[in-house]
């Protein structure tokens, strides 16, 4: 018993410290996204011919050597391809138009090989607000069933029980991602459910411990 | 009893390896000339799988109006009309004092509202600060193209004077607009339903509404005939319906008497963002032109989509309403943009990303098995097969359900596992610990049961929740409990008495 407290006045501080830090680099620098959520460039590709994908992430890669490169597949019937990368200029893409038509033979005339469409940066706030709802739903009935579940063991106690973990692991694992630099991604809001999901399951898991030890 | 026990052990087994076998395989039976898997193939959701994505950008193009010869405004010279008599105007569609970033923000809103009006599955919405293009990602279905077509319309609504351009009414009068049936039949006789927009004005257009009602009416000439009243848009022009039970139609026997001696004489038009009745595109255009024979007091516009004497055109015309409503309900955009985009992609998920995934679910599964293993030696092993038959169970019901596969299902299938190793721990710990068997495994399962009900809260919030992603979790994790409820009450129970008993 002693020891577990022993481990909590050491824990709960720390914690405390990472969200606080976290909560400054948010609020002074933010997040770091990934090339899918901040604003980018989408290069898309229309050869009327077969072609290898490997060859064009070559080439790209030639005329582009130190930009991150994202392959898309554009369903069309030519199964045309898109590649996003950060920023392209005018002269990168001229470069890239004409290594093209030079390698797969495409004359002058043809229009459109390679098109260049800017894309705009995601706000965080668009990412997470579809789960905000259904989360702070989900939170307040699991709230109220272990309040109502374990109230033998003290409404305080329950209720900090039950809350306390579930926010402060929500607010360790953003700034986790704020103070570690992580690019926000299309996982980091899943990764984000499963740190939620399993909070409250160890919870329940613990509440379930302390009833039975108080019995 | 230890024959007994032994047959019942090997038949829960053969049963947990045919099911597995059933939903990592397949069900492969021969269909002309060639073998066909009966448990359909995994639904990738938008994440996973293709997507639509859509290009909006601020239309900087010109627009010619059209004045005649007293200065009104006319949408388009009529056919036949000499040109000369009509004044024509180059404008801007959209004007420079509207391209700002006050406006490109509201146009945003209001496309998504647009979108969760529409209750689409799933979206995504980015903009630029700069100059107002919006990037829209959609599933790519049946119902795609419907979205798109509501997404550029500027939702502009005006009633104006056909004789002096008045405007009468416009979207500062709307309060709702809503979609409605009646039941009809067709001039045949045959049974057919009417699908209309009911657009109910606020207030003051309420107000405004009745004054216009008693002031544009309906003449008599001589021989007692009326001009045309009806509420039949250019899309039933043709259809020639007569319906029964709708309500508000400007059409209605109302016991009042009409105004003969209007103010101001000729008709209004009603212009909206409507269905092109060949094209189904959205188009603004004139709705209706009419004038009116009894007063309007509640404030509604009853508007008829369509009569559909099937189901495929009963769900055409839903569509086409529903584009209206959300249209309408969205506010008026005040900048006009173009589809400068519209693709289908495939994901952005790249196959060292998937393959990272995979790997990280097997070696947390090979971490469980293994400290299972150790703890409980041979039920420990079971306990790993139950894991591996919960799994199984789940990849079946998903997939003979169709439930959409995105990238939310990997923490849902992570907490299953877990969820289950922790009832498995339960029920083990509970027969180590006690001498009646039946009895402990009982009480693990019913203490396991807080977990399950947190597990179905979540299930059942994230399945109501309007997002594809966020549903398909909730569908997920619904058929996950359902899984772990078969497996341990009809499978992990028996086996574990049962190699007890042994």
């Amino acid at each position: 018993m002693e020891k577990i407290k022993n481990v909590k006045k050491v824990v709960f501080p720390i914690l405390i410290l990472i969200i606080m830090i976290g909560a400054i680099i948010v609020a002074t620098i933010g997040f770091n996204f990934g090339l899918i959520y901040e604003g980018h460039k989408r290069i898309k590709i229309y050869i009327e011919k077969d072609y290898s994908v490997e060859d064009l992430n070559n080439i790209i890669k030639e005329v582009l050597p130190n930009e991150k490169v994202l392959k898309q597949d554009i369903e069309t019937f030519n199964k045309d391809v898109s590649f996003t990368v950060k920023n392209i200029t005018a002269e990168q893409k001229k470069s890239l138009d004409s290594k093209i038509r030079e390698k797969y033979k495409i004359d002058e005339k043809t229009e459109d090989v390679v098109v260049v469409v800017s894309e705009p940066h995601t706000r965080l706030r668009d990412i997470i607000k579809p789960y905000i709802k259904p989360l702070v739903i989900t939170t307040i009935i699991i709230f109220v069933y272990m309040l109502i579940r374990f109230r033998k063991l003290g409404l305080l106690n329950v209720t900090l029980t039950s809350l306390a973990p579930v926010i402060i692991m929500q607010a360790l694992y953003f700034s986790v991602f704020a103070i570690c630099r992580i690019p926000i991604s299309k996982l980091t809001m899943p990764l984000s459910l499963l740190v939620y999901i399993l909070t409250v399951t160890v919870i329940t898991v613990y509440l379930e411990k302390m009833k039975k030890n108080a019995e | 009893m230890k024959k007994g026990n032994a047959i019942k052990i090997v038949l829960i087994i053969s049963i947990v390896i045919l099911l597995s076998l059933i939903s990592f395989v397949g069900i492969y039976v021969k269909k002309t000339n060639q073998y066909v898997n009966l448990i359909p193939n995994y639904n990738l959701g938008m994440e996973l799988g293709q997507k639509r994505v859509i290009t909006l950008k601020v239309n900087e193009g010109k627009k010619t109006i059209y004045f005649d010869e007293n200065g009104k405004e006319v949408s388009s010279i009529p056919e036949g009309e000499d040109e000369s008599k009509y004044k024509k105007e180059e404008v801007e569609i959209n004007p420079k004092e509207n391209l700002n970033e006050e406006n490109y923000k509201k146009a945003k809103e209001i496309i998504e509202e647009r979108l969760k009006n529409i209750k689409v599955d799933g979206y995504a919405i980015k903009s630029s600060k700069k100059n107002g293009d919006i990037v829209v990602e959609l599933p790519n279905n049946d119902n795609t193209n419907d979205v798109v077509n509501a997404l550029t319309p500027t939702g502009k609504f005006e009633m104006v004077s056909e004789t002096s351009g008045k405007v009468l009414l416009s979207n500062d009068d709307l309060k709702k607009a809503t979609v409605a049936y009646a039941n009809g039949q067709t001039q045949s006789g045959s049974q057919a339903t009417n699908v209309y927009v009911i657009v109910q004005l606020n207030k003051e257009g309420t107000k405004k509404l009745k004054e216009i009602t008693n002031t544009y009416v309906e003449t008599n000439d001589e021989d007692n005939n009326t001009t045309t009243n009806n509420t039949t848009t250019n899309n039933t022009t043709s259809n020639n319906t007569t319906s029964n039970n709708t309500t508000n139609n400007n059409t209605t026997n109302n016991n009042t008497t009409t105004n003969n001696t209007a103010k101001e004489s000729g008709k209004v038009i009603l212009r909206l963002d409507w269905p092109n009745m060949y094209t189904g595109n959205i188009e603004y255009t004139d709705v209706t032109t009419q004038a009116f024979d009894s007063e309007i007091k509640d404030g509604k516009l009853q508007l008829s989509i369509g009569t559909a004497t099937s189901n495929e055109k009963l769900q055409d015309y839903y569509n086409q309403a529903m584009q209206v409503t959300s249209i309408l309900n969205s506010g008026l955009n005040k900048i006009e943009y173009k589809i400068d985009g519209n693709e289908i992609l495939g994901t952005e998920i790249t196959q060292m990303q998937i393959n990272i995934t995979i790997s990280i679910l097997i070696v947390l599964f090979a971490v469980i098995s293994i400290a299972l293993i150790v703890a409980y030696k041979g039920l420990g092993i079971l306990g790993t097969i139950m894991n591996i038959l919960v799994i199984a169970c789940l990849s079946i019901f998903v997939r003979l359900t169709n439930v959409v596969i995105g990238i939310n299902a990997v923490p849902v299938v992570i907490s299953i596992i877990i969820a289950n190793t922790i009832i498995m721990i339960k029920m083990l710990e509970s027969m180590k610990n006690s001498d009646n068997k039946k009895t402990a495994i009982w009480h693990a399962i019913l203490e396991s049961l807080d977990i399950l009900v947190i597990l179905l809260a979540i299930a059942i919030v994230f399945t109501f929740t309007l997002g594809e992603n966020i549903a398909a979790a909730g569908m997920i994790m619904f058929w996950g409990i359902i899984s772990i409820l078969l497996t341990i009450l009809v499978f992990a129970r028996p086996m574990f008495l049962a190699v007890n008993k042994q």
